[in-house]
């Protein structure tokens, strides 16, 4: 996690931290930080996520997202142990509470803090930067979960887990850039199969978007992702979740260029892989591409793909 | 007490943080306050106890003084606004690290019993 100093004491009526500080502004200068950028502040004793912005009476200040506080200074978190013995019963759970989800984001913190260099290194380069970014974006932070997993990615390249988790972050964040990168990253001759599901998830969300007129080549492309999803390597080791969500998506497709019966024994075949997606039932028994259709499709892809 | 009044000697003094503050020294988190002083954030009032100006630091450990002792090493305490019971302890600009480490000094540490949270 890189941080930038922040003096939690100087905060504005608003509660916001003054980010003028000689420790802030050159920590500020040397990451190149703009207001609007999102960045993790601290004074050593905390970590706040925070977004950056002007204000009119004090300048450069941080806005404290709260929800994102680590304690550093509590003495009861500082046991390495303990930490992980917690953090491990958390990540084997099959899913976890927002409460318990944020207490992974904050133990995944605690550890790479409190422990040493030896335990540290058992792990895999970018190992936490990614589980947090996983958790950043069940809770609702994707422009913290970007930070994060772009720092995975510069610590481990070419993982595809990690590209696949960047690609659904910035799905959420911005969407344009993650068609761009979706782009690219599907024109690799060997891109894996849980990559290509996503730059799949993000030109179906852009596609849905587009008018009809403007549709099919978008929709051709994603069918002919789908049809390389099931030659990529890693196919057989993919996630039930992430095979029921490129098969919802090639469904609508389907549906939406007029191909009714091959559209709806696809997602048939999503009910069969995935029943934890409650909407798909419904949307076996679609026939339009309609306003009622886009309105599922946005909740289902609203899910991190993460969760 | 109105904005800018420096703050009778035995007004509490309360930083959060664990002094001396070795995260970062006291001399690189000065800044120029708007209302026009130089110097670092603290919280003080006039009748408010440690305890009571701890609950506007969201940190577990506060370092704490007084008013008078600050003003005995050289410096002036302001009331300034921000957030809380903001007060700024106005320093030389530049400061010399070696003075900030002696005023740092001066704070004596508490634990914090109830630190800001999620307002």
């Amino acid at each position: 996690m890189n941080t930038i100093y922040a003096d939690f004491n100087a905060r504005t009526e608003a509660g916001h931290v003054s980010l003028t500080c000689a420790g802030s502004q050159e920590d500020i200068r040397t990451r190149g930080l703009q207001p609007g950028d999102w960045a993790w502040l601290s004074d050593s004793e905390l970590i706040f996520g925070a977004k950056l912005a002007i204000d009119d009476r004090y300048g450069l200040v941080g806005i404290l997202d709260w929800d994102t506080l680590v304690h550093l200074d509590d003495d009861d978190d500082r046991d390495p142990m303990r930490i992980q013995a917690e953090l491990r019963e958390l990540l084997e759970k099959s899913a976890r509470s927002q409460e318990e989800e944020s207490r992974v984001f904050q133990l995944l913190t605690l550890f790479e803090e409190f422990s040493v260099p030896a335990a540290r290194s058992a792990f895999r380069p970018g190992y936490f930067s990614f589980q947090r970014a996983g958790s950043l974006l069940l809770l609702g932070k994707p422009e913290l979960a970007l930070l994060e997993i772009d720092d995975a990615r510069r610590l481990n390249p070419g993982r595809s887990n990690d590209d696949q988790l960047f690609l659904d972050v910035l799905r959420h964040v911005d969407l344009a850039r993650a068609t761009r990168e979706a782009e690219a990253l599907a024109a690799r001759p060997n891109a894996p199969a849980d990559v290509l599901a996503e730059c799949v998830n993000v030109l179906a969300t852009h596609a849905d978007s587009l008018p009809d007129d403007q549709f099919e080549p978008a929709g051709r492309r994603i069918l002919e992702w789908a049809d390389r999803f099931e030659r990529a390597p890693g196919r057989e080791r993919v996630r039930a979740s992430t095979l029921a969500r490129l098969l919802f998506n090639k469904g609508l497709v389907l549906l939406r260029l007029g191909d009714v019966t091959a559209a709806n024994r696809v997602i048939e075949l999503v009910v069969a892989i995935d029943p934890i997606l409650s909407e798909i039932e419904e949307a076996t028994r679609l026939t339009v591409y309609d306003k009622h259709t886009r309105d599922l499709a946005a909740r289902i892809r609203a899910r991190p793909t993460a969760a | 007490m109105a904005e800018g009044d420096p703050l009778p000697d035995d007004a509490w003094v309360v930083r959060g943080g664990l002094p001396p503050f070795r995260g970062k020294p006291l001399h690189s988190t000065c800044n120029e306050h708007p209302s026009g002083y130089y110097g670092f954030s603290v919280q003080s009032e006039v009748g408010f106890t440690v305890e009571q100006l701890a609950t506007e630091c969201p940190h577990k450990s506060v370092g704490y003084t007084t008013a008078g002792e600050i003003r005995k090493m050289g410096y002036e305490v302001r009331e300034t606004y921000g957030d809380g019971r903001h007060a700024t302890v106005v320093v030389p600009k530049p400061w010399a690290p070696k003075a900030a480490e002696q005023l740092a000094q001066l704070f004596r540490t508490a634990k914090n019993p109830s630190p800001k949270r999620q307002p």
